[in-house]
């Protein structure tokens, strides 16, 4: 499995961009399933536990450009397949849906729209640049 | 712009070509790999049927947890 990097990632939105749009920020991020869900899993059976969080956590790359902000489900963090794809146009966050939180290891960022939710989580591990471009989406979109 | 959907160029939303939202949420079809509405039941190129993928997520992760368990009582009976 290759790891996602700048270049791959950059090819991965390129065909989703519109005439004249360019990637100013992208990240890769998670979306795990409830603590509800988790620790009942791992008491029940550790290495099952895991596997089912495994298979039930989403991954995602979100992008943002003059005009959007982009959020693809791909299969996984070496697998940039794209499984569904979400669209904001800046203009319209109008009552400021969206919602973001920083803390040491992740940025997390919610969006509550009723037709198109989103909410996941950017670890700043992943690459060097995951952190500040989560960063400023998430200062993007909560000023938009 | 081009409509994701019926990949047209239209002015604006929705498509001048085929009627849909061209900001709704979308899915890949895993068989012809175009974009469809989230909204629809069949990928709108090809006509595959989505599915959800709990449908065999939850019966796997279920049949993985009787496993253990299974595995757990068969060492407590026989190898103890």
């Amino acid at each position: 499995m290759a790891k996602l990097t700048d270049d791959s990632i950059n090819d991965v939105f390129t065909p989703h961009l519109q005439e004249g749009e360019t990637l100013k920020h992208w990240a890769f991020g998670v979306k795990q399933p409830s603590m509800l869900i988790i620790v009942p899993l791992m008491a029940l059976a550790i290495l099952p536990g895991v596997i089912a969080t495994q298979m039930l956590t989403k991954s995602y790359l979100i992008a943002m450009t003059e005009k959007r902000f982009l959020v693809l489900q791909i299969k996984s963090m070496g697998n940039a397949e794209i499984k569904e794809m979400i669209e904001y146009d800046l203009t319209g966050f109008a009552g400021n849906p969206a919602k973001t939180k920083t803390g040491s290891l992740f940025t997390h960022i919610t969006i509550e729209d009723e037709a198109k939710p989103f909410k996941a989580k950017f670890h700043r591990a992943f690459s060097k640049s995951n952190r500040a471009n989560a960063l400023a989406m998430a200062e993007a979109l909560s000023t938009a | 712009m081009i409509c994701p959907f019926c990949e047209a160029k239209t002015a604006g939303n929705p498509c001048e070509g085929c009627g849909r939202d061209t900001t709704a949420r979308r899915r890949a079809c895993p068989k012809c790999h175009k974009m469809s509405p989230f909204g629809e039941a069949t990928c709108c190129h090809c006509g595959h049927e989505f599915r959800n993928e709990m449908r065999w997520k939850i019966p796997a992760i279920i049949v993985m947890f009787v496993a253990a368990t299974a595995a757990a009582v068969a060492v407590e009976l026989f190898i103890r």
